[in-house]
């Protein structure tokens, strides 16, 4: 029987327990100082140099007893409030809330004595809304007016269908265009002409992305969309490269809008249906091929959302965001492999997913850690 | 006539660092003291993997400064603050603080993004995905520290792990977690498929900062004791690693014959006649 103070600056051991050592011999701790005894084969733990036979902490054969003025010799270190890192690290790990607790625990105050909240004043600027207005696309494959016959229930969904297409036409003109040429300088603004415009932003946008000129780019593309583009331009490289435009860009709806309500401050969302043929290759962070090809170009149908903060005289029309109607063919994504730990398992059938179904899972699998 | 052997030691001397080019020159009975297989798909894999390796061990030559070619910049990363201070509590930037390995130039690494379709020109072959990883402020000596490092380095991780296990000294702990940390990284950050077939490529602490204790002794004779605290750096890099942990491979059996031939065939008798 071992008592649990010799075992102090010791780990418990894992692998050796099942395989070498006696399955009675429990529990596996491994001791910190090996000694091996050569001649005790008998007693395995002793021949391994896992136990030692004289159990004093100092044993250099002198022929004293070290032992004895050891507390002593302890008692001549000044002891200091040395800084624990394991402990620290485990708090820098701790979410806010518990760290909280931690701190109450030990008697500091954080609202008072770690953060104490302090009057924080800023200005903010609302030039971009962060989202798109108005995700609506109308369906270019339209439901029939006679399916199977006179079918009155067919008959009702059309007509819903026609009654939200004119809502958004009438949107389209009432809110959008008619207001965006009401502002000082967009007097001129036709959705008849805006196609080779879109073109002419898109097509610098991605060039100024490729590039990495970051100054281009935001003249070129919202915040909003910056956020999303330059992950894959900082954590890797894009080739890209417009090949053909199967159809001319088009018009497909107009919002405008202004934050804060009834302000004035009118910002303008225009969303163009662009079918373009592209070559586009994305790679790591390595120059590893990660999904595209430099050589194949790929046709797509894209509806673009571009911004304008019309209220400011020298607003520009820039990428703003790109809208996916249910309705549209998903594109080639990323082909990512992993190694699946012990426990994980393929699923056996698809799942139908909720709204922002990575960050619950995110947030899931950090409750089960805590 | 006395004859004066030139030893292909002074020749070699003055060779420059040149790649090694394998002449291998065999006796005259081949037949009989190799006999030949075709190679299987694992002996090919071994000699790529050996190719690397010797490609890329030859980078480890010291060459002179004037010769020395410094490789043009084609990769991107984020710019490195000059102005920033070692310690906050400073006055100015201070170049001469901060020197060496730094958490902060470890991190950098990790944000270098290499062109497309990149070959590194000394090897010809394209870069090995790496992680570079790093724990700061552990209570632990360097230069018992370095002994787990160097256990561990040019060993693949796994193993790596399972050998760090076996260890009886606290850092070994402590520079497991660190793998199985970086392990993780890569895996979820560098989105690397096979963490498991990466090796250890560097693994060395370096001392971040020293807590002053004191000691008492006999006749109120007091001694400072110092409280080292280390930042453990780690990289990871797929692949195998070269199997050795020397700067060049150790010679087999076969290598020291080609050279011992080499040295019989450059023996010459000087002013000799024909």
């Amino acid at each position: 029987s071992f008592s649990l103070q010799m075992w102090v600056g010791c780990r418990v051991g894992s692998r050796l327990s099942s395989s070498v050592l006696p399955l009675n011999s429990f529990p596996t701790v491994i001791q910190a100082a090996g000694v091996h005894h050569h001649l005790e084969s008998g007693n395995l733990r002793r021949f391994l140099g896992i136990e030692r036979s004289n159990k004093a902490k100092a044993n250099r054969n002198t022929h004293h007893n070290e032992r004895m003025f050891r507390k002593m010799r302890g008692r001549k270190t000044v002891l200091i409030e040395l800084p624990d890192d394991v402990e620290q690290r485990k708090q820098e790990a701790l979410p806010p809330n518990k760290l909280r607790m931690e701190m109450l625990k030990k008697g500091i105050n954080p609202f008072r004595e770690v953060q104490p909240r302090t009057w924080q004043e800023a200005q903010v600027t609302l030039q971009s809304f962060y989202g798109v207005i108005d995700p609506y696309v109308k369906n270019e494959d339209p439901l029939p007016w006679l399916g199977n016959g006179l079918n009155l229930g067919a008959l009702k969904t059309k007509g819903q269908e026609v009654q939200q297409s004119v809502m958004h036409k009438w949107q389209s003109y009432k809110s959008g265009t008619s207001r965006i040429k009401k502002k000082e300088g967009f007097e001129k603004f036709d959705t008849k002409t805006f196609g080779p415009t879109a073109d002419s932003i898109y097509e610098e946008a991605h060039e100024a992305l490729m590039a990495r000129n970051v100054k281009g780019l935001h003249g070129l593309i919202t915040e909003h969309a910056y956020g999303k583009m330059w992950p894959d331009v900082a954590e890797g490289s894009i080739v890209w490269r417009l090949v053909d435009k199967v159809e001319p860009s088009k018009v497909v709806s107009v919002r405008c809008s202004d934050h804060p309500y009834k302000s004035g401050n009118d910002i303008a969302q225009i969303t163009v249906r662009m079918h373009l043929k592209q070559i586009l290759a994305v790679y790591d962070r390595f120059g590893h091929l990660t999904v595209g090809s430099e050589t194949e170009p790929r046709t797509s149908l894209e509806y673009v959302v571009f911004e304008n903060h019309i209220a400011v005289v020298d607003g520009k029309w820039r990428l703003h965001d790109k809208v996916y109607p249910r309705w549209l063919d998903r594109k080639e994504p990323a082909q990512f492999t992993m190694e699946l730990k012990e426990g994980e398992s393929r699923p056996s059938a698809p799942t139908a997913l909720p709204l922002r179904a990575q960050e619950k899972m995110n947030a899931a699998k950090k409750e089960e850690d805590d | 006539m006395l004859a004066r052997v030139v030893s292909p030691s002074t020749t070699r001397s003055l060779l420059t660092a040149t790649r090694r080019v394998s002449t291998v020159t065999m006796p005259s009975n081949e037949e009989e003291m190799m006999p030949r297989r075709p190679m299987g798909g694992r002996e090919k894999e071994e000699m790529e993997r050996a190719e690397e390796w010797r490609r890329r061990a030859c980078l480890r030559k010291p060459v002179l400064q004037r010769d020395l070619q410094v490789a043009p910049k084609v990769y991107y990363a984020p710019e490195w603050d000059l102005a920033k201070k070692a310690n906050d509590d400073e006055g100015w930037a201070n170049p001469l603080k901060g020197y060496g390995m730094t958490p902060e130039k470890w991190e950098h690494y990790n944000k270098v993004v290499w062109p497309p379709g990149y070959i590194v020109p000394e090897t010809g072959l394209p870069k090995n995905r790496e992680v570079f990883h790093c724990r700061q402020s552990i209570h632990y000596s360097p230069r018992r520290a370095w002994y787990a490092c160097q256990l561990v380095w040019r060993m693949n991780v796994d193993e790596a792990l399972v050998q760090l296990d076996l260890q009886q000294i606290k850092a070994s702990g402590i520079l497991a977690e660190v793998l199985r940390e970086a392990k993780k990284r890569a895996s979820d950050e560098f989105h690397i498929e096979f963490p498991s077939r990466m090796h250890v490529a560097e693994a060395f602490p370096v001392q971040s900062n020293i807590i002053k204790g004191a000691r008492r002794h006999a006749h109120e004779d007091w001694n400072e004791i110092r409280y080292r605290y280390i930042n453990l750096y780690v990289r990871l890099e797929e692949g195998e690693g070269p199997g050795n942990k020397s700067r060049e491979k150790p010679k087999d059996g076969w290598e020291k014959m080609e050279e011992y031939y080499k040295y019989l065939r450059a023996r010459q008798i000087k002013n000799s006649i024909g």
